[in-house]
């Protein structure tokens, strides 16, 4: 009986951690409408300060006016205001990038447990796919 | 002597050893953060701009013709405290994201960004016994805006007791030509810049 009692604080400290694991999987279940996690997951690509920082809600892609058109939806999960910025990168069909003259880092501010959504619009209409960089940000 | 040169050699060794200019990420954490407006701050306010306004649909209406609709840059107010505020690189990029897009193209006979007189002087080589007038393009083809895009630069400025704050937006509107109303109008995301009061030179 005396033996098992170290056990406790152990499993305890072990489900704790496993919670932790979970919330910073930058990625949670999307809602109607969304794109599914598949379709996006290679697309978003977050550096090694922000991974833990920030999940994803969800992403959704539309075609709007002959423009494809990107709207993802962060929060961050960091007990404190994390500063990040994106990278929005347009291809058309082929694979090759587009070029923007508004190509260039979107700089953003979260705090705790705060929601934001980052959209973009491609200005080309030959755009058929993105990808977004995630980068952290010192101001 | 010799001690004062010994004194003096770490002097020498930090001159050696400050580095000249170097090339960096201009939206990077190594870009130099002024209590006004920034390069990466105007890029973000041309990127956002230019969605606002090709997501909103008015150029997609054809009331204004069709596409490419013919647009046209008007005044450009800087109401800031900034005196040397890029405006060509705001209009620049927005123009040309525009002009990418197929929906919007603009005029540069006239107007008050980019603008371009060799249309004008073109024709004026019709009287001129060194060309060949039939190359000269006949009169009257040059393309009149049916929308006008007009902006300004607007910003507060606040103080606390150590603190101070500058607060820049851009307006802009589109006006039909014909009848004079906005078809079109938004702000950009403000840029806040706060400082310690006399930390900033003006």
């Amino acid at each position: 009986m005396r033996r098992s009692r170290p056990l406790l604080p152990l499993l305890f400290t072990l489900a704790l951690t496993g919670a932790a694991c979970e919330s910073t999987s930058n990625y949670e279940p999307p809602s109607p409408g969304a794109l599914p996690k598949s379709d996006w997951e290679e697309k978003i690509l977050f550096s090694a300060p922000v991974k833990n920082h920030l999940i994803i809600q969800e992403v959704r892609e539309a075609r709007q006016n002959g423009l494809l058109r990107v709207q993802v939806d962060l929060r961050n999960v960091h007990p404190s205001e994390t500063s990040f910025r994106t990278l929005i990168e347009w291809f058309d069909a082929g694979g090759f990038k587009l070029d923007s003259p508004n190509d260039g880092w979107m700089s953003h501010i979260l705090q705790a447990n705060q929601h934001s959504s980052v959209g973009a619009s491609a200005v080309n209409p030959n755009a058929v796919t993105w990808r977004m960089n995630v980068d952290a940000w010192a101001r | 002597m010799n001690a004062k040169l010994l004194l003096l050699l770490p002097l020498f060794a930090s001159v050696g050893c400050q580095s000249g200019p170097k090339r960096i990420d201009p939206g990077g954490d190594e870009a130099v953060v002024s209590a006004g407006v920034d390069y990466n701050e105007i890029i973000e306010w041309t990127d956002t701009l230019t969605a606002r306004m090709l997501t909103s649909g008015f150029l997609d209406t054809n009331e204004f013709g069709t596409q490419p609709v013919r647009m046209v840059v008007s005044k450009i107010e800087n109401k800031t405290d900034l005196s040397q505020f890029p405006h060509e690189l705001l209009l620049s990029n927005i123009r040309s994201a525009l002009l990418e897009s197929g929906k919007a193209r603009f005029v540069s006979t006239y107007g008050s960004d980019g603008t371009d007189e060799m249309t004008r002087d073109t024709q004026d080589l019709t009287e001129d016994p060194l060309f060949d007038a039939a190359q000269v393009p006949e009169q009257g083809q040059a393309s009149v805006a049916r929308l006008s895009l007009r902006t300004q630069v607007l910003w507060t400025h606040s103080q606390g007791l150590d603190d101070a704050q500058n607060t820049y937006v851009v307006r802009m509107w589109v006006s039909d030509v014909k009848n004079g109303e906005v078809v079109w109008e938004k702000r950009s995301d403000p840029i806040a810049k706060k400082f310690e009061k006399g930390s900033v030179s003006w």
